[in-house]
């Protein structure tokens, strides 16, 4: 894409520790200019603490987070080029959060370096925004809706949003898309974005992060990543014969029929699959939810 | 990027003060307009300063959560944030202090009764020890703990304040331990500075 | 190049394939510009590297061309050569599946036969 020299984001080793509690077990990510990335995984899996150590807004306990090859905490240079656009509270210590949205979008004009003022009036008008209601007064849809103005006007060379689709209906997320590529590719910026949503994100998402538990399970491009699996099904006999010698990762029973999900890093094509088994492509989220699902714990190595 | 946060901290800091002066011009306007017999208003010509204490403070405390995580939030790195904010703090210092000095003025000119200590280095002390409580309290606030040592805490200082105050009009405090108030006023201004800078610096906003 | 079961859920073949059945249409003649892959990313919601990659297939296979500087043109001669193309394919993609379907139901090749010129037949009329 055009890459215009935006700089890369890199964590080396990256710990975090809450006290006693370890959150983030040795975090190794690179995070190359002009990509889209999705940052997928489940509650708890710690992407809020990943985003916010990848962007100064936390300190890390162990490891180094470097923008263009310099430290990010605390360094103005190396955060001129970070934005990270999450929730906004409405509460705030023991009282409502009685800002406006206009506060926050001057707040964003004098501290984003490459905040774009009339691209953000386009999108307040475009979402129905009022600049003048308190944030406490604002709707769920509409405090998501103000997180996508900050993210996207900032026009920083990284972006980072924390679950910005959260608050949306299908048809609000659906413009969230359309919007997040008319604005990449114009721009050609990194964007790494954390979602529960998984599916309809997928085809936006030109690599994937999975991230388990304060690890990363998975990191690579989305179609490469998905193309290793397969959905084995048919006669219980039949679907073992196909997949033996194969890493079987899980297991469905319907009386004497079997499905089992099969990760071939060469494709499925090394499947011998003859006319008594289906053969089917697996989604970003049945891959997420057959990697990270820890149904069956016990049962094989993870 | 200090410059950049004062810029912002000034937008409201200049509400705050807004505030202190057209309460000074009240009080005094109604001083030359009703008198000062029976007129409360014109009572606080002589009680300003501590009007103006916890006006600081609690302003200074709110501004501190809010706005230092949104700055903080908003890639701002925090010495910049906290840098910004003690400029701002300190000009509000010398605003606050200098209507306050002048509010005596205009209550001498009234005749009135000094019912509190006009000095001006004791006011400047007790203005500047609500200015720095302000980002200590501001940032922890919302934890528990904090919530009740900060409640119990500020009125216990404002409290001490007006009372020695007092005491120093009606010259019944020993000079020494007047001084030594002091002294322990400005030992705890610095001890918070350096405390404030601490809490700052280890800032993680958990939302925007 | 393409594998040997469902690839309809990869995307990057599914944008070739549309190209391809536009060109096929004749919606795209010969010489004509195509969607560029930011365009085909936005109209689609999807990455336009994934656009790029259905893209490159093309090219790849001498369907489309690149004019430095202005875009990517359908070659001439494209629709010809995806016709034929297909038509080679035709018994991997669609009759063994035919087959195999026709042979999990029981439907004996004579059968099959029959069932399948009685369609084409119709086609023709």
């Amino acid at each position: 894409m055009n890459q215009k020299n935006y700089p890369e984001l890199r964590a080396e080793g990256l710990r975090l520790r809450y006290g006693k509690q370890e959150v983030l077990h040795g975090i190794d990510l690179t995070l190359r200019p002009g990509c889209i990335y999705g940052l997928v995984g489940r509650n708890g899996a710690g992407k809020t603490t990943l985003l916010s150590c990848l962007t100064g807004q936390l300190a890390v306990s162990e490891g180094t987070v470097m923008c263009g090859g310099a430290p990010v905490w605390e360094n103005a240079a190396a955060l001129a080029n970070l934005c990270f656009s999450r929730e906004i509270g409405t509460t705030l210590g023991n009282g409502p959060n009685n800002l406006k949205v206009r506060d926050y979008l001057e707040a964003a004009a004098l501290f984003l370096p490459h905040w774009d003022k009339a691209y953000a009036a386009r999108l307040v008008q475009r979402f129905g925004l009022d600049e003048r209601k308190k944030i406490c007064k604002l709707s769920k849809g509409m405090l998501s809706m103000v997180t996508i103005v900050i993210a996207l006007a900032s026009r920083a060379p990284i972006t980072l949003l924390d679950e910005p689709v959260a608050g949306l209906d299908v048809v609000a997320r659906e413009d969230f898309y359309k919007l997040l590529l008319e604005d990449y590719t114009e721009t050609g910026r990194t964007f790494v974005i954390s979602t529960h949503i998984i599916e309809e994100a997928a085809s936006v998402f030109e690599e994937v992060i999975l991230l388990d538990e304060g690890r990363i399970r998975e990191m690579g491009a989305t179609d490469a990543l998905v193309g290793q699996f397969a959905a084995v099904s048919g006669a219980e006999e039949a679907v073992d014969a196909v997949c033996a010698g194969h890493t079987v990762l899980t297991t469905e029973r319907l009386g004497r029929q079997k499905q089992c999900v099969v990760r071939l890093p060469g494709g499925p094509g090394a499947l011998r699959a003859g006319s008594q088994v289906d053969v089917e492509p697996l989604t970003l989220q049945k891959v997420f939810v057959t990697l990270c699902g820890h149904e069956e714990k016990g049962g094989g190595a993870a | 990027m200090t410059g950049r946060a004062v810029r912002f901290l000034l937008r409201w800091a200049a509400l705050l003060l807004g505030i202190a002066v057209l309460l000074a011009l009240v009080t005094v306007g109604s001083a030359a307009l009703l008198g000062t017999e029976g007129n409360f208003l014109a009572g606080y010509l002589v009680a300003f300063p501590l009007i103006a204490e916890v006006l600081f403070l609690v302003s200074g405390s709110s501004m501190a959560m809010f706005l230092m995580r949104l700055m903080v939030a908003m890639s701002c790195p925090r010495r910049a944030a906290w840098a910004g904010m003690q400029i701002v703090t300190w000009l509000c210092w010398a605003a606050l202090l200098a209507i306050s000095l002048g509010m005596f003025r205009m209550a001498r000119v009234f005749g009135m009764e000094m019912l509190f200590s006009t000095d001006a280095v004791f006011h400047g002390l007790f203005l500047a020890l609500a200015g720095q409580l302000a980002l200590p309290v501001g940032l922890l606030q919302g934890r528990r703990a904090w919530d009740l040592v900060i409640a119990a805490g500020i009125p216990g200082i404002a409290l001490t304040g007006i009372i020695l105050s007092w005491l120093w009009q009606q010259s019944m405090l020993p000079i020494p331990v007047y001084q030594g108030i002091q002294v322990v006023c400005a030992g705890a201004v610095a001890a918070l500075f350096v405390a404030g800078r601490r809490l700052a610096m280890r800032l993680a906003p958990q939302q925007m | 190049m393409l594998q040997p079961f469902n690839e309809q859920s990869v995307l990057y073949l599914q944008v070739a394939q549309m190209l391809e059945d536009g060109i096929l249409r004749g919606v795209y003649p010969a010489e004509e510009q195509v969607p560029s892959t930011n365009e085909l990313a936005r109209a689609y919601k999807i990455n336009p590297a994934t656009a790029a990659k259905g893209i490159n297939l093309l090219v790849d296979e001498g369907v489309l061309y690149k004019r430095r500087g202005i875009g990517m043109f359908v070659a001439p001669g494209a629709a010809a050569a995806i016709a034929a193309r297909r038509k080679a394919a035709f018994y991997q993609d669609y009759v063994i599946a035919l087959a195999k379907e026709a042979a999990s139901l029981g439907i004996g090749a004579e059968e099959l036969a029959q069932m399948v010129r009685r369609a084409a037949e119709q086609k023709e009329d």
